[in-house]
């Protein structure tokens, strides 16, 4: 349907326009740029896209359209339309040169760049040497310019050869993103694409220079080597400026992106050219300081580009096909396939010496020349360039260029696309591998009472959500050994196989010596940074013990992962605040390691955090990672505002990334959510409502308002507020003694720290008192409290039993029980009660929202869950079952991860592929 | 008119603002060949086709505006129309009486009174200000009194380039076939499920080619604009908000772009600043006359200052002598005509923002 829409649109615009030309008279020409403008950017894009239906590239669909169209052939583009067209040439020359800066990002592709860099040197010169003797021998019978000898013959095979070497940044990019390609060919190819082709563009520029010295009449002055200079310094120096002011203009202003980009090619192209500075080179500095200078804005950058460079890089690639003599062509059309399988064996040749000197993966020296064929954009826009700068023999060349480029185009992307298979990078089921590291480890293996071993998944909805990752990708999980049977099941290296019914990846277990563990676990973790993290009435206990022991498991766990590490750019999930300096550890064995760290907890205000003494510790060992992940933004914020205070570091204007000891760490914020598919399949299970049954009758639930709240035993949870708050709405409301019963499910944690026994006898106590006060003889207590932990069902039953649930945290990262009793509530019924200090009432806005410091407001919050209407508790639980759904554990998995690759992946990815439909 | 729209109207200089975008026109003048000559001649025959898509969008933007499905809009589009010719009459009369300054040397006395009466008819309201409903209807008025003056620009260049013969008549009615094909095929181009940027540029391209046509065959690319707009808002469906969205993205660079090249090409003088004055005097007459009549004769329930609320003429009107000077090339009679134009759209904004504050305090 699309393709007669598009077919029978392009039938009325061509109808239009030979309508338009028989009764208008052809005017002068600036009147009819806008006509032939809009025809070729059209009619273009339509003859592209219909030859991608058929697996041909688009860039050949507008050469097409321009051949077809132009005036050799249809004369739909007269010849003075066609001579209009080309007022894009240099704004479009411009911007495949700047997009190629843009693919440069220095730090991404630091240590890998020096190996890459040498082989692609390499690879250039044999190519270009080899191409230059053959093309000097086969001259006379080129249809270039026979005639032409001494330098100015070479000054011509210079040119043509570094054209031809020159590859395609964004067809490789798009071939690898097509395949879903990983590995370390894909990866070397694009990288060496995106060397090569700026080091053909310096060449090409340089060259140009000395051609039109020694071509044209301008070979008199005594100056040459200083105007050389100065064109060559100035058009960087002009760039870099342009580029700086671009950068700024688009970290600090950043509104009409993409008119100033345009502007500012249209800047570099015209004032440039005005001062003489070469506009190729001073584009390519512009891009290359963008991309280094402003990488935080680059989404913007490259939705910029897909608005601005696609309709002017349609309407040059046209405007080429119109510039086309068909006759030419046909001539050319065997020289060009020869030439193809010239510049294709030299690329091998020079490919398989360049890698015999560096220490790369065998199967990129085995199929790491199917991807340098395609040639698009770039090859093209230098063929232009060169054809407008010499009309007579330059024009030959593009003709030449354009025939090989078509034929370059139509194998390349098959050739590399069947080198990536045989290299083993398009298997979707090709192992991935990830290295996830925690304090828990994800299963562990008991004694039961009878002594036989028992294997229990830790239940926790991260943990959950990791293991499902590690079955699908694989890997090692490292993990305290917690286990009392634990040591019996692992092998020679600590590992054992996981899960047992189906294993899929790898568990290394770490031997902790329990009084270290206890310093490092219950000590500096639990007795300092929680309590530092939490805003709640506890002391942080800081004591150096503690701090060395915490340093020690840390290098502990760093030193295993360096020994579980099978690849350098596998990467390694470091998880929650017990291992805030594996990173720098990890960094003095693997210094190119790629880890990314997930801080569960709150981060304190700059103010709380000087409380710790190694807190500048802390935070250079958390900026040791690529990546750093918070729960939410309030505590990115308050990250990014303590190593202001705190560390000489950079930091960008959005805070997005850090600069500090010689590398970034991005920083965000990515809210954890729940397994709201489980959740969903328990919810809908048969056995649920025999489970409610049970429960009930387990706990005595005979009242007609159940209320529910479930927590670990935590001074942080707010439960003596809790208590304090019901035993007001026991007083104030005294006909719903015996009518509500509130079940608090409460899970011992940290018992043996003094500050989690306190708070347990607390919990025990107000119970006490509060059934002692308000229960009423043969009716139902007003609170239940069941001291242990839950599976999932069972608490699913109670969610669904449940009328209203508190969450009452005195300070919380998030609270995955608001989000569980949300998924849970498939009924769309149920009140959730919300502390305004938990971070996750910054997501479920329709909760009541209630701060458990006003016991007041808490306790008209309760009422007003007892009393609310059965539609508003609809609504207000279908819009949080909306945000619940929206965002599940493995979203949160997932975003962490692809962050955490994409730092690698997107600088080359995103640059090169820009404009994604049009090859650059 | 939605939020949407009223920003839009906004941007484009068709609503009144404390700065309105008029004030990019010395900016241009500063740039243009008579200043710094960073828009120099070459520069300014490259964006050549921005002007044309430029005045295509305004062009479109009148035309996607007005939908007789809406509440009293017939009555409304009558009042407005009653408006604008009350003005363009006030303009021509008081042009007639200072004939002798005009430059009658490439165009006749009445295809000269018509080019200014044209400009001069258009107005912009405050619509965001609206709370009552004759306010309401007082900036519907306001923006719908500039579809008769286009309308009017299509038959004045043709009749500019024929005479007044069938030919004229012949050639408007082709240019407007013309546009309804190209508005046909960005219809069925836009009307598919798109990636973003694609839809942009098949928008742009659209743009481009009546705006193209219009240039190509020397006719008012705000008719043809207009034609392009009308048949969409009929056309409806997904491309018809598409189209919407696009242009709205592109609409201010366009407009930014035109005021500067018509700045640009300026030239000032004093015979101008003359007529200027006059253009003022009888086009804010025209206005106050016109708005009292639209609302004696077609709609009672208009406020009574409605005169004084049209007083700004926005982007419009320097669009609409832009119009006539792409059309006709540049003479004595056009430059006159911008110039004078410019003047007396800067000089009755003026007024419009001292008769607005007067009436706010």
């Amino acid at each position: 349907m699309n393709v007669l829409r598009r077919a029978a649109a392009i039938g009325l615009v061509v109808a239009a326009v030979f309508w338009i030309r028989h009764i208008g008279s052809e005017p002068a020409e600036p009147p009819s740029t806008a006509l032939a403008l809009g025809f070729t950017l059209v009619a273009a894009m339509v003859t592209g896209d219909l030859l991608r239906r058929f697996h041909l590239p688009r860039l050949t669909g507008y050469l097409l359209f321009g051949l077809i169209f132009g005036p050799y052939i249809g004369n739909v583009i007269s010849e003075p339309m066609a001579r209009q067209l080309q007022i894009v040439n240099g704004l479009a020359t411009t911007i495949i040169a700047f997009i190629a800066g843009l693919a440069i990002n220095l730090e991404r592709l630091g240590q890998r760049a020096i190996g890459i860099a040498r082989v692609t040197g390499i690879t250039l010169s044999v190519a270009t040497l080899g191409l230059v003797a053959v093309v000097w021998l086969v001259w006379p019978w080129l249809p270039i310019a026979p005639e032409a000898t001494g330098l100015a013959k070479l000054t011509m095979i210079a040119l043509f050869v570094t054209i031809v070497v020159s590859f395609s940044p964004t067809m490789t990019a798009a071939v690898i993103s097509e395949t879903g390609a990983r590995g370390h060919l894909s990866e070397f190819v694009l990288t060496m694409v995106v060397l090569a082709d700026v080091v053909v563009l310096v060449v090409f520029s340089l060259l140009m220079q000395g051609a039109r010295l020694t071509l044209a009449t301008e070979s008199d002055s005594v100056n040459v080597l200083v105007r050389l200079a100065w064109e060559i310094v100035g058009a960087i120096a002009f760039g870099s400026l342009v580029g700086a002011l671009f950068a700024l203009y688009l970290r600090y202003i950043a509104r009409e992106t993409t008119v100033v980009l345009i502007a500012v090619c249209a800047v570099l192209s015209q004032v440039g050219a005005a001062q003489r500075f070469e506009p190729l080179l001073a584009a390519m500095a512009a891009g290359l300081v963008i991309e280094n200078m402003a990488v935080a804005q680059g989404d913007r950058l490259k939705v910029a580009l897909q608005r601005g460079a696609l309709p002017v890089l349609v309407v040059f690639f046209a405007a080429v096909g119109t510039s086309l003599q068909v006759d030419t062509l046909l001539t050319t059309g065997g020289v060009a396939a020869g030439l193809v399988v010239i510049r294709i064996g030299f690329i091998r040749a020079g490919l398989n010496f360049g890698l015999r000197q560096a220490d790369i993966d065998p199967r990129v020296s085995m199929y790491g020349w199917t991807g340098l064929i395609s040639q698009a954009g770039i090859t093209l826009g230098l063929a232009s360039v060169l054809a407008t700068d010499f009309p007579t023999w330059g024009a030959q060349v593009q003709s030449l260029l354009v025939a090989v480029i078509a034929l370059d185009e139509l194998v390349g992307p098959t050739i590399f696309r069947a080198g990536l298979a045989w290299a083993g990078e398009v298997d979707a089921s090709a192992p991935r591998p990830l290295l996830v590291v925690s304090n828990r480890e994800p299963y562990l293996h008991n004694y039961d009472e009878q002594g036989a071993i028992v294997c229990s998944p830790a239940t926790g909805g991260v943990a959950v959500a990791l293991d499902a990752l590690m079955r699908e990708r694989g890997g090692v999980w490292i993990g305290h050994a917690a286990g009392t049977a634990d040591h019996v099941l692992v092998d020679a290296a600590d590992k054992v196989s996981v899960p047992p019914d189906m294993p899929a990846y790898q568990l290394r277990r770490l031997w902790l010596d329990p009084d270290q563990f206890d310093a490092y676990y219950g000590g500096f973790a639990n007795e300092g940074l929680w309590p530092l993290c939490h805003q709640v009435d506890v002391r942080p206990q800081f004591r150096a013990e503690d701090w060395e022991a915490y340093q020690a498991v840390n290098a502990r766990f760093a030193a295993a992962i360096d020994q579980e590490l099978p690849t350098i750019d596998t990467p390694v999930f470091i998880q929650d605040y017990h291992l805030a300096l594996v990173a720098p550890r990890l960094r003095e064995r693997r210094p190119a390691a790629r880890t990314a760290l997930f801080w569960h907890i709150p981060w304190p205000y700059p103010d709380r955090l000087r409380i710790c003494p190694w807190r500048r510790d802390i935070l250079a060992g958390l900026l040791a990672n690529d990546l750093l992940a918070f729960q939410l933004e309030r505590d990115r914020r308050n990250f990014v505002l303590a190593v202001e205070d705190e560390l000489d570091a950079e930091i960008e204007a959005d805070g997005a990334r850090i600069w500090f000891d010689g590398r970034h760490t991005s920083v965000t914020a990515v809210p954890i959510g729940v397994d709201y598919d489980r959740i969903q399949t328990v919810g809908s299970d048969a056995a649920l409502s025999a489970e409610q049954q049970r429960l009930s009758q387990c706990f005595g639930l005979r009242a007609s308002v159940l209320g529910l709240g479930v927590d670990r035993l935590d001074y942080t949870k707010g439960i003596p507020e809790r208590l304090e708050a019901l035993d007001r709405v026991f007083t104030r409301r005294p006909d719903l003694r015996g009518r509500l019963t509130f079940l608090q499910i409460g899970v011992p944690s940290r018992s043996n720290l003094a500050s989690y026994n306190a708070i347990e006898a607390e919990i025990d106590r107000k119970v006490q008192e509060l059934n002692a006060r308000h229960g009423v003889l043969g009716l139902a207590p007003p609170v239940y409290y069941h001291k242990a932990a839950l599976t999932m069902p069972s608490l699913v039953a109670l969610y669904r039993l449940a009328d209203f649930c508190i969450v009452s945290s005195l300070h919380d990262g998030m609270n995955l029980v608001a989000k569980e009793f949300v998924a849970a509530r498939e009924d769309e019924d149920g009140v959730l009660v919300l502390s305004a200090l938990a971070g996750a009432a910054q997501e479920l806005r329709e909760a009541l929202i209630i701060n458990p410091y006003d016991i007041d407001g808490f306790t008209n919050g309760i009422v007003r869950a007892v009393d609310m209407g059965r539609d508003e508790r609809r609504n207000r639980m279908k819009a949080m079952r909306r945000v619940v759904a929206g965002r599940n554990v493995f979203g949160w998995a997932s975003d962490i991860l692809e962050g955490l690759e994409s730092l690698w992946t997107k600088p080359l990815q995103y640059a090169a592929r820009a404009p994604q439909d049009t090859p650059v | 008119m939605n939020r949407a729209g009223l920003q839009s109207r906004i941007a484009l200089g068709l609503s009144p603002t404390p700065r309105p975008g008029l004030i990019l026109l010395p900016v241009g003048m500063a740039l243009g060949p008579a200043g710094l000559n960073v828009l120099s001649d070459t520069v300014l025959s490259y964006l050549d086709p921005v002007v044309a898509i430029a005045l295509a969008a305004l062009g479109v933007f009148a035309g996607l505006d007005l939908n007789f499905r809406r509440v009293r809009e017939t009555a409304l589009f009558a009042a407005a129309t009653v408006e604008a010719g009350l003005t363009m009459v006030a303009v021509g009369a008081g042009l007639w009486l200072i004939r002798s300054r005009l430059d009658l040397s490439a165009f006749s006395l009445w295809q000269v009174l018509t080019m200014f009466a044209v400009a001069a008819a258009v107005s912009s309201t405050a619509s965001g200000d609206q709370v009552d409903r004759p306010s309401s209807f007082a900036a519907r008025v306001g923006d719908l009194d500039d579809v008769v003056p286009i309308f009017l620009s299509g038959l004045l260049l043709a009749w500019l380039h024929q005479g007044f013969s069938r030919d004229a008549l012949s050639l408007v009615s082709q240019t407007t076939l013309i546009a309804l094909i190209i508005a046909a095929a960005g219809w069925l181009l836009v009307g598919q499920v798109l990636p973003e940027g694609e839809q942009q540029v098949f928008v742009a391209g659209t743009l481009l080619l009546l705006g193209g046509a219009a240039a190509f065959l020397s006719m008012s690319s705000l008719w043809v604009g207009l034609v392009a707009g009308l048949f969409w808002g009929v056309a409806g469906g997904s491309a018809r908000d598409s189209i919407e969205r696009d242009m709205r993205y592109l609409q201010r660079p366009l407009i930014v772009l035109l005021l500067l090249v018509t700045g640009a090409r300026l030239e000032l003088s004093l015979p101008a600043l003359g007529v200027g004055v006059v253009y003022v005097l009888f086009r804010s007459f025209g206005k106050l006359a016109g708005g009292w009549a639209a609302g004696r004769i077609i709609l009672p329930e208009l406020p009574r200052d409605v005169g004084r609320r049209l007083l700004a003429p926005g982007v419009l009107a320097v669009a609409s002598a832009v119009n006539v000077l792409q059309a006709t090339g540049t003479s004595n009679t056009t430059t006159l005509l911008l110039a004078v134009t410019v003047i007396g759209s800067l000089g009755s904004e003026l007024l419009a923002v001292m008769v607005q504050r007067q009436r706010e305090s």
